[in-house]
């Protein structure tokens, strides 16, 4: 399953892309921007900050209720009809979650061939986390190849060595997050140990793969990981650049209207902050930083 | 002269402030009193002699002056009011808008009358198009004023020694105009004597004998000139391709000892005297280019040129590049770098498009090659061709509206389309009546083109644009009895975003789910909607709309437009005039979206309709490579008119160095698949900021979020200022 298709990326890989963001994922990263990700099932998000109190969706559905001008929403009620979608005239409403084939989408994907061939960019798998999909993955991955699209899997590397294996024939290129190389700050951060991570990783690298690591930055949180990470990524040798992505408290009204918990942290690292975290790993690791 | 930093100030507002000197001649007042005297008069007079006289007059007596703060000295008061675009002068309001009325109402009174109702109802505006022109540049560089007025005086002896009478009227108009142009010359010189203006005086001494022979007098040559032409209410519309225009000027500057600085220099006070000019729809020039055989043109200058407009920031004058294959790819990404930093005044328009558009009127490359864009963004071949590019635009959706009321006009309840049954047993059958509404209406168009064609000279002689050509001196023909090699006509079609979401939605709404029967919706169209809220927004949530590379109305929109180019593109009507097609609005979608009825794609009455190839606003929801995917279906190169796509994007989504190098491969791509024209909007702060206030507006403005896009206006009021704060920034 999957939850969006985006098109003209330009920050995931090369050229200009198409993102497949798959949906469910195995960590928890307190700061995560994407909580639609989370859940292998399909939700609904109702935006309160969008409603004017038109009525019209209560007159339609069960799962609201407008009450002294206070919009109710009881999302366990929704069967996912979409209908409100198409009546709300604000657009409050999303459904996530879109159980299209793989042929489905590599057809909507390959949409943009033109763009992928004459940018040198291709197709992005992004989520959530795509590997938790293996076979789905493997499936839309194989079907692109076919058309020689170029493919780049963004994965958190907390997945079987198996599901890796299986993509590896079709991925050009991984880009890969690293967020701590202490277990105990990991698992705070993410909820997770990061040893299977650390390890697919050296993995992916002995297969000769093109690498992107990508290493969030959170003042407090993972901070202080910096140097270490610097140390650890010295070792591997297929990295064509390491990006640092300051943290952006962007995705509040998302976690709101997904009825979902928001542990995300408050505080923005400063412009220095990064600009700092960038060289101590570009004069410690060796590699290209931006 | 000081920097030109220095002098700025004193230039960018000049002609909002001029005072001009009492001394030097008459008032504005005074001279509209007086010309519009003399046009009372007019009576039986000849035509091209009395203008011309009326042109000597203004010449003799209009009022100077002289800034001494820039070598583009001089200023004459015209009576143009410059508190916005620069408004109309005294020889427009005095004697051509008379006259044209006049000319027009007595001659073709019956479709005078239909069209100043189609005007007034918003369905076409139907014009007589004297106002974009394309100087002959190349002819009339190498000359000067001396010259041609030599060249017109040898012409005439030989017309007389034949006995063509007509060649001899018009070129005694010719002559008489140059006359007075070098009489106005040497006033403005014996003017500047009293001001501390050594160089400029000698300049304009020079060309009152001689064509220019240095970068500096090119560039006065060619603001005079601009003055001269559009002071008898001719315009020329572009500067032409200064970068081979100016270029031996420019290489004998350096060969003489100049610096590149100083040549920078003067580039600036050439540009910023446009900015001041306030030219209406702005004054544009063209860069760049390929030739027959496929290679770049793009020199040193041009780049010059670019580096120059880039560092003063502004938007008038505004550029037109011409993009091709081998493209020199430093000034391509240049340009697009400065597109990127929101610079929205660069036109881009692809060669192979326009050269593919002409081979439909049967015109060959070895012509083509030498087109420019004029006005907004037409091409057209400079010295070859009169193209009279704004001689109908056209409102296709109050098609819909006559197709859905058989013929009558919503608002105004008058009957201005034709007179149809309005029933439809099936979509395509209306899909029929809907193509022969649209016809009705562009056949209107161009029977009255036809008719008026008769009479261009009867309405304003243009004695100096027709100067510009060889052709019309040797011939002794004005530019608008069809003396050039390619005489076209063309018309534009505005709108058909919403024609196309409209056929869409009663598709699918009235023939395949059957919510609402056909009568009914022209009910709640008369009705603006009221009562049928649901199904309006309904219908807008449809994903079924233009720009987002959907089957169903990219499939209308092809169809469309296949037909348009069957039935009309290069059709060949009186005097050989080929007839040229566009799809763009300029801005008349506004004024004429404002007085259209409702429509079925759920627009009110009174809403904009669609602009250019643009989306209807809000509803291309697949980013911008789905937009671009719609809009590469069309056939666009038959549209050579104009088929321009105006994209908007957040800086953000095509930020840094890969970002830049993106931005490039998508405009490349684009125009490799066919794509015409493009210009861009990539928005800052200040817009944002627009957008908050009024969203509908802005529906379609992107931001980057993290690893996405998002729309602007959906987004939270918190998070909308958190990135108002943050482009502040940047
Ligand atoms: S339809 Fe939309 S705007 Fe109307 S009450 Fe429901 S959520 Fe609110
Ligand atoms: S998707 Fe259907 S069931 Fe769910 S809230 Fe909307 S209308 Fe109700």
């Amino acid at each position: 399953m999957i939850f969006a298709i985006k098109r003209f990326e330009t920050h995931d890989g090369d050229g200009i892309r198409t993102t497949v963001f798959f949906k469910g994922c195995p960590l928890r990263c307190r700061w995560c921007h994407n909580p639609e990700s989370f859940s292998r099932e399909t939700e609904i998000a109702y935006n309160d900050e969008l409603c004017i109190r038109c009525g019209r969706c209560t007159s339609l559905c069960d799962a609201s209720v407008i009450k002294d001008n206070k919009h109710i929403f009881d999302r366990t009620k929704c069967t996912f009809c979409g209908e409100c979608i198409d009546i709300c005239p604000r657009g409050a409403y999303s459904i996530y979650g879109d159980n299209r084939s793989a042929e489905e989408i590599a057809e909507e994907v390959l949409f943009d061939e033109i763009f992928f061939k004459g940018s040198g960019g291709g197709v992005t798998f992004s989520g959530g986390e795509p590997l938790m999909q293996t076979d789905f993955c493997v499936k839309l991955a194989k079907i692109l190849k076919e058309r020689d699209i170029n493919i780049a899997i963004d994965t958190c590397g907390y997945v079987s060595r198996e599901a890796i294996e299986k993509i590896l024939p079709y991925a050009d290129t991984f880009l890969y997050d690293i967020k701590a190389i202490d277990p105990e700050v990991h698992k705070a951060c993410t909820g997770k140990s990061n040893e299977l991570i650390l390890d697919n990783l050296k993995f992916i690298d002995s297969k000769g793969k093109n690498i992107e690591i990508r290493i969030p930055y959170i003042p407090e949180y993972n901070s202080g990981e910096i140097e270490k990470i610097a140390e650890f990524l010295k070792g591997i040798k297929n990295i064509k650049l390491i990006r640092v992505l300051p943290y952006h408290k962007y995705a509040d009204s998302k976690y709101l209207s997904l009825g979902t918990k928001n542990l995300s942290p408050e505080k923005i690292p400063t412009k220095e902050e990064i600009q700092r975290a960038r060289e101590t790993l570009r004069r410690i690791s060796g590699h290209k930083v931006n | 002269m000081k920097p030109f930093n220095k002098n700025r100030k004193y230039i960018e507002n000049e002609f909002e402030e001029a005072s001009f000197d009492a001394v030097t001649g008459l008032s504005a007042e005074e001279l509209y009193t007086k010309l519009s005297e003399m046009q009372e008069k007019s009576g039986d007079l000849e035509r091209e002699r009395f203008c011309a006289e009326a042109y000597a007059f203004l010449l003799e007596k209009l009022q100077l002056e002289i800034n001494e703060h820039t070598p583009f000295a001089v200023k004459f008061n015209i009576g143009v009011d410059y508190s916005g675009f620069a408004g109309i002068d005294v020889f427009d309001s005095a004697i051509f808008r008379k006259q044209r009325e006049k000319v027009l109402s007595e001659k073709l009174p019956e479709d005078y009358a239909r069209m100043v109702d189609g005007d007034i109802t918003g369905l076409s505006l139907i014009y007589t198009d004297f106002w974009h022109t394309v100087p002959g540049w190349d002819y009339i560089i190498p000359l000067g004023f001396s010259g041609v007025l030599e060249n017109a005086k040898a012409s005439r002896k030989k017309h007389e020694n034949d006995g063509d009478a007509r060649a001899v009227r018009f070129l005694d108009s010719v002559i008489i105009r140059y006359e007075a142009i070098l009489g106005c010359m040497r006033r403005i010189y014996e003017y500047s004597l009293s001001f501390d203006v050594p160089e400029f005086s000698e300049a304009i001494k020079n060309l009152t004998i001689a064509p220019p022979k240095s970068l500096y007098e090119v560039m006065l040559f060619s603001v005079l000139f601009l003055y001269f032409e559009e002071i008898g209410c001719e315009r020329g519309r572009t500067l032409g391709p200064i970068d081979s225009l100016y270029y031996p000027f420019y290489k004998s500057a350096l060969d003489g000892g100049a610096s590149l600085e100083e040549i920078k220099e003067m580039f600036r006070y050439f540009f910023i005297h446009f900015t001041a000019t306030k030219r209406f729809a702005q004054q544009p020039f063209l860069i760049c280019g390929s030739d027959v055989l496929g290679n770049d043109r793009t020199n040193e200058l041009s780049h010059l040129i670019l580096d120059v407009y880039d560092e003063l920031n502004i938007l008038d004058p505004k550029i037109h590049l011409r993009y091709h294959k081998n493209i020199d790819p430093e000034i391509f990404k240049k340009a697009l770098s400065m597109i990127r930093r929101g610079n929205s005044s660069i036109c881009i328009v692809n060669d192979e498009a326009v050269f593919r558009g002409y081979e439909k009127l049967g015109i060959p490359r070895e012509d083509s090659q030498n087109y420019v864009l004029l006005g907004c963004y037409e091409p057209v071949i400079m010295g070859l061709e009169e193209a009279e590019v704004g001689v109908a635009w056209i409102n296709s959706a109050k098609s819909i509206e006559y197709l859905l009321t058989g013929g009558r006009d919503i608002l105004s309840g008058k009957y201005l389309g034709l007179k149809t049954d309005k029933s439809y047993a099936t979509f395509d059958e209306l899909f029929d009546g809907y193509l022969r509404q649209l016809d009705y209406t562009v056949d209107f168009a161009i029977e009255f083109a036809e008719k008026q064609s008769k009479y261009n000279v009867l309405m304003n002689p243009s004695p100096i644009y027709s100067s510009t050509f060889a052709n019309c001196i040797e011939k002794g023909r004005d530019v608008h009895e069809y003396s050039l090699k390619y005489n076209n006509f063309s018309l534009k079609c505005f709108g058909l975003a919403t024609v196309v979401d409209s056929l869409c939605a009663i598709k699918k709404f009235v023939y395949e789910n059957g919510e609402i029967s056909l009568e009914e919706l022209t009910g709640a169209l008369e009705k603006n909607w009221s009562g049928y809220e649901d199904l309006r927004i309904k219908i807008l949530n449809d994903k079924d709309k233009y720009g987002n590379g959907r089957a169903l109305p990219d499939n209308i929109m092809q169809r469309i437009t296949e037909h348009l180019e069957e039935k009309y593109v290069g059709k060949e009507f009186s005097y050989g005039r080929r007839l040229r097609f566009g799809l763009d609005s300029i801005d008349t979608h506004l004024y004429r979206g404002r007085v259209t009825a409702a429509t079925p794609d759920g627009r009110l009455a009174g809403e904009v309709v669609s602009r250019n190839l643009c989306a209807t606003p809000g509803m291309d929801r697949a980013g911008i490579t789905g937009y671009m995917q719609s809009v590469l279906k069309i056939n666009s190169e038959a549209f050579l008119n104009s088929a321009i796509f105006d994209f908007t994007m957040h800086p953000s989504a095509i930020e840094g160095e890969k970002g830049l190098i993106d931005f490039v491969s998508l405009i490349k791509i684009f125009f490799d698949g066919g794509g015409f024209a493009v210009q861009g909007n990539i928005v800052n702060s200040e817009t944002l900021k627009a957008a908050q206030n009024d969203p509908r507006a802005y529906s379609t403005l992107q931001i980057r979020v993290c690893g996405w896009n998002e729309y602007f206006v959906r987004m939270s009021k918190a998070k909308q200022d958190y990135f108002i704060k943050e482009s502040e920034l940047k």
